[in-house]
């Protein structure tokens, strides 16, 4: 069953907590429709400890993309050309 | 046999239109042009996994010749950058395998790290984050650049796909060669984890 098919059974009973964090993903994403996230954010709003893993879960999102390594030297670009034109090369010498 | 439609461009990491027919053709300016977009992007996928520079640009070059002789097996089925990251990613983890230094979490560490419930409630109670005051931004970004090293292959991939690289789920599941479904739960269960790992640090 996937996640949407998931959220229907929801509808069917109170929210808990557990259901907003099963969903998490989807509700930050903005991926729920209209009516359902309205309920999340109504229950996130009266439930302190979901307020704060909620943000505290945003906060790591964020953290993460923060989390850049550097992009290869300028160089590297041309040594594969070079790398790449040396094979070929060969390789059609190779074939067969 | 469902022919899927046939894009005769599209947009690399870089922004720049990528020629993918010429690409196809085996036409060798159209495959240099996509060697200087999609360098930078692939070596930052592949230096995640091997986690050491030379090891990286070995990898990287290597998957560019692997993707140009088996450009005639490429499907079409997603874009060509995608069908280009999966293969550096497999390449990326064969070299790995061949000699692991590095210790990461095992599953079972992922789900203890999820949060419990107990009648559909947090069994914890959360305390607020204040990453600013808590720490400088320099040891902020080492504690998370390690919490992230920590994560398990398959997860921390997704995190790099997604939340680093900008990928929609849709493409990091190419890429995978994973359903939609799995990508959203790794993901999520990933955020998850490295919430758990950050928390000593940051309430
Ligand atoms: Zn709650």
């Amino acid at each position: 069953m996937n996640l949407l098919d998931q959220l229907r059974h929801v509808f069917k009973r109170p929210l808990m907590c557990e259901d907003v964090n099963h969903f998490l993903a989807l509700y930050l994403e903005g991926a729920l429709d209209p009516k359902t996230h309205a309920r999340f954010e109504g229950h996130v709003q009266r439930c302190p400890n979901c307020n704060t893993f909620l943000d505290q879960y945003r906060q790591t999102v964020e953290l993460v993309r923060e989390d850049e390594i550097a992009d290869p030297p300028p160089e590297l670009i041309e040594l594969t050309l070079a790398f790449l034109r040396k094979h070929l090369e060969n390789g059609q010498n190779d074939a067969g | 046999m469902k022919q899927p439609s046939p894009e005769k461009t599209e947009t690399g990491a870089d922004g720049r239109e990528i020629d993918v027919e010429a690409v196809l053709r085996g036409d060798h300016a159209a495959f240099e042009q996509l060697v200087r977009q999609e360098s930078p992007r692939l070596f930052r996928l592949i230096l995640r996994f091997v986690r050491d520079d030379e090891e990286a640009r070995n990898v990287m070059q290597e998957t560019f010749l692997q993707a140009f002789k088996r450009l005639h097996t490429f499907r079409r089925e997603s874009k060509l950058t995608t069908w280009l990251y999966a293969i550096g990613i497999n390449q990326a983890r064969a070299a790995v395998r061949k000699k692991r230094r590095y210790t990461t979490l095992e599953e079972q560490d992922i789900e203890r790290l999820q949060p419990a419930f107990a009648q559909g409630m947090y069994v914890d109670r959360y305390e607020a984050w204040n990453p600013q005051q808590v720490a400088e931004r320099s040891e902020r970004s080492r504690l998370v650049h390690e919490a992230i090293e920590q994560l398990p292959d398959t997860y921390r991939t997704v995190v790099v796909l997604r939340d680093l690289e900008g990928l929609s789920t849709a493409e990091a599941a190419a890429v995978l060669e994973i359903s939609e479904g799995a990508v959203r739960v790794r993901l999520h269960r990933a955020r998850q984890a490295l919430r758990a790992l950050l928390d000593k640090y940051f309430r």
